[in-house]
């Protein structure tokens, strides 16, 4: 950790040197060190692809997937390490329910203790921010949407002479114009969204979670169907391709999750419980069983993480459609 | 103290936030760069609203107050109808921030109306609408030509037609008596959007298209007059210039072409530019003046190709990029450069020997060609919506009038 934040200093340490002199502005710095890159690259790429800047868009989405792959692992265990302090923090919410300091001192102990940092869920999410707005901005400027986009283009290629010789760039991918909105994009996206909520969400058996479970799993994919539908396509490409691809890696690492269709004999066995909570695509998450219960719960999912203590309700209704399997048996 | 369930409750409206951020980060939006054009005493002009003016000169000037808000004699102010809304985040899509954005400058023929002709301004919208306006500043047309994509050049006008480029990669050619498609000329297609203003001489339209191919096309038949069209090795968006049969352009391939306008082959090219060439070249005495993105004034020997010995085989440098086309008053060449996005500079330079006569500063940038006329220099610059009126000569300011203000 030491070494990260050395290594962060000293990349922020000259960049605010930068901005403070008034070498760059904010704006340059953004151009210099992100849009440009990225456009470029796009650019040369769709050279290389038949002239195709949606295949250089696929292409740039599977790069940058596999350039945050370690973000998204680290994510992922962080997610788990948080899920698994879960009870542990209820403890002492619970121990020092009229004392908000003394809580909130020994919530960050516990924190240091397991190693488990609060912002590890978020910091790939921030991470992504700036290549959405990166990728944006190179989709309307190299696609030249406004005149001016056009006009601007030549300000942001590089001059060799691969880079300028694809410009115009070609607008169309399968039934896409890249530089608008499209409809179906906005389906599909919102749709990709949603499996992926759904693949991704942890049971849970608290009627809240339970609840901001249903509203998140809805709300997400229409959000985002709906940016979907006025960004150009160009973003929309890359956001379906991205919640495709997180669905690839859910898969690989925690199966179908919540989606999975419940067999007779789980149902019968009352083993499917509600999704918790919905994280956000590229979340890997545990879910949040505990004990036992979650070990059966779960066993059709790879790398789940349940601890502490099981529900003594759920429990009790276990045993009861036992007991009454057991009565069948009998009676045949 | 961190509760990981208020994270994920918060979640979507962050979300939802770093997504406005993101919208609104990009979206410049088609704003319009409209154009200026003179003819003796009268200048036409777009304003950054999307509509039009027509100023008097000579009143101005009589009154000694040039830069009066309120409009004199024979001055009026056109609107145009309002074109579809919007979304912020429909980036580049007609109907953005604004009506109807204005981009190529107006241009000026006759057009018969009930058996009369009059003199009319002509002018293509963002909107893909081409409107007629008569000098009174009526419509001309019961309903504005509609073409498929936004218009982002100017329109030519000869032989009672007028021709336009569309960024549905069409030419079309309309009847200005009617304002519909002229009979007998299919909308001739190209590869991709033309931005670019046609240019007709000798019964024969020259435009360029983004798909980096120059067109010659017959003006009353809309098939090509050459072979093939001329290729290049990036899309064409300047105004082409055609002087003693030969047709001259610059490309996005940072090269300058002359080309056998009869024929459709390759005069010459000039390879020294670092960057596009964007505004329209212009031609004096023996030499074509080509300013490109890489900030110089090129002096290219008309015949030959070669840098002119006039200006020392040197180009000119300005301080940036020159995007709006030059003017020439007496033999002074004027051009717009850009110093950055709220300021450029006008220089005037000697076309004898290249050097530098005048400059002057303007808190706007200056994308609009520029118009000269009785030995004054037009300049319609973009962020102070405000036309200017400069001595050729001697750069001193005339005038100026926010087109914002006007009453």
């Amino acid at each position: 950790m030491p070494k990260t934040r050395t290594i962060i200093l000293l990349l922020l340490v000259p960049l605010i040197i930068l901005l403070a002199s008034g070498a760059v502005s904010f704006v340059g710095l953004f151009d210099l060190l992100l849009l440009r890159p990225i456009l470029n690259f796009l650019v040369l790429l769709s050279g290389y692809l038949f002239g195709s800047f949606g295949l250089a868009i696929v292409v740039l989405t599977i790069v940058i997937r596999l350039v945050t792959l370690p973000l998204t692992m680290r994510q992922l265990h962080s997610t788990r390490a948080m899920q698994a302090i879960q009870p542990k923090i209820k403890e002492l919410q619970k121990k020092y329910a009229k004392d908000k300091q003394r809580l909130g001192e020994e919530t960050m102990k516990l924190y240091k203790e397991e190693g488990v940092s609060p912002l590890g869920c978020a910091f790939p999410m921030l991470v992504q921010l700036p290549i959405w707005i990166g990728l944006y901005q190179a989709v309307i400027q190299g696609l030249g949407i406004a005149p001016e986009n056009l006009l601007g283009l030549s300000k942001q290629l590089y001059s060799w002479a691969p880079i300028q010789e694809q410009v115009p760039l070609n607008s169309h991918f399968l039934w896409l114009d890249l530089g608008s909105g499209d409809i179906f994009m906005g389906i599909l996206v919102a749709a990709s969204m949603w499996v992926l909520q759904k693949m991704s969400a942890p049971p849970s058996a608290d009627p809240t979670q339970q609840s901001m479970s249903r509203m998140m799993l809805w709300m997400m994919p229409l959000m985002f169907g709906f940016f979907a539908l006025t960004f150009p396509s160009g973003l929309s490409l890359y956001w379906l391709l991205t919640n495709l691809i997180s669905i690839a890696i859910q898969y690989r690492v925690s199966g179908w999750g919540s989606l999975r269709v419940p067999s007779l004999s789980s149902l019968r066995e009352g083993r499917i419980l509600q999704p918790a909570s919905t994280p956000q695509s590229g979340d890997i998450e545990a879910p949040q069983l505990e004990g036992a219960e979650a070990d059966s719960a779960v066993s059709g999912r790879k790398g789940a993480v349940g601890t502490g203590a099981s529900s003594p309700r759920k429990k009790v209704r276990s045993e009861k459609h036992r007991d009454k399997r057991k009565v069948r048996r009998r009676g045949r | 103290m961190f509760d990981i369930k208020r994270v994920r409750s918060t979640k979507p409206i962050v979300i939802a936030i770093l997504l406005a951020i993101l919208a609104l980060s990009g979206c410049i939006g088609p704003r319009g760069w409209p154009g200026v054009v003179a003819i003796g005493d009268t200048v036409f002009v777009g304003s950054m609203d999307g509509s039009l003016f027509r100023l008097e000169v000579s009143a101005r000037l009589k009154d000694k107050d040039g830069d009066r808000l309120s409009k004199a004699d024979g001055e009026w102010v056109w609107e145009p109808e309002a074109g579809p809304g919007g979304s912020i985040f429909s980036c580049g899509q007609v109907g953005q921030f604004s009506t109807g954005a204005l981009y190529g400058p107006p241009a000026v023929g006759n057009a018969t109306v009930r058996n009369e002709t009059v003199e009319a301004v002509f002018i293509g919208a963002y909107t893909g609408k081409v409107y007629a306006i008569t000098q009174y500043g009526d419509d001309v047309w019961d309903e504005p030509f509609e073409t498929g994509g936004s218009i982002v050049g100017g329109v030519a006008v000869a032989n009672d037609t007028l021709f336009v480029g569309s960024s549905d990669g069409k030419l079309y050619a309309v009847d200005v008596s009617t304002g519909r498609a002229k009979r007998g000329f299919d909308p001739y297609p190209t590869g991709d959007k033309i931005v670019s203003t046609p240019v007709v001489q000798d019964g024969v339209v020259y435009f360029g298209s983004l798909d980096q191919k120059f067109y010659a096309i017959d003006a009353d038949t809309g098939e090509l007059k050459w072979d093939k069209p001329f290729k290049t090795g990036g899309g064409i968006g300047s105004k082409p210039l055609v002087v003693n049969g030969v047709v001259y352009f610059g490309s996005f391939d940072s090269k300058f072409y002359a080309v056998n306008a009869e024929t459709g082959t390759q005069e010459w090219v000039f390879g020294e530019a670092g960057n596009w060439f964007w505004a329209q070249a212009l031609y004096h005495d023996g030499i074509i003046y080509a300013c490109s993105l890489d900030h110089n004034v090129y002096a290219i020997d008309a015949d030959g190709g070669e840098l002119a010995s006039e200006w020392h085989t040197n180009p000119f440098p300005t301080v940036g990029k020159i995007r709006s086309s030059p003017a020439i008053v007496g033999d002074v060449l004027v051009v717009a450069s850009e110093v950055d996005k709220e300021k450029a500079k006008v220089y005037g330079i000697d076309l004898e020997n290249g050097e530098e006569k005048w400059q002057h500063e303007l808190k706007s940038s200056i994308l609009a060609p520029l118009s000269a006329a009785g030995g004054k220099v037009y300049v319609n610059s973009r962020r102070d919506n405000t036309v200017y009126a400069f001595d050729g000569e001697t750069g001193r300011q005339d005038w100026s009038i926010p087109l914002g203000k006007v009453e």
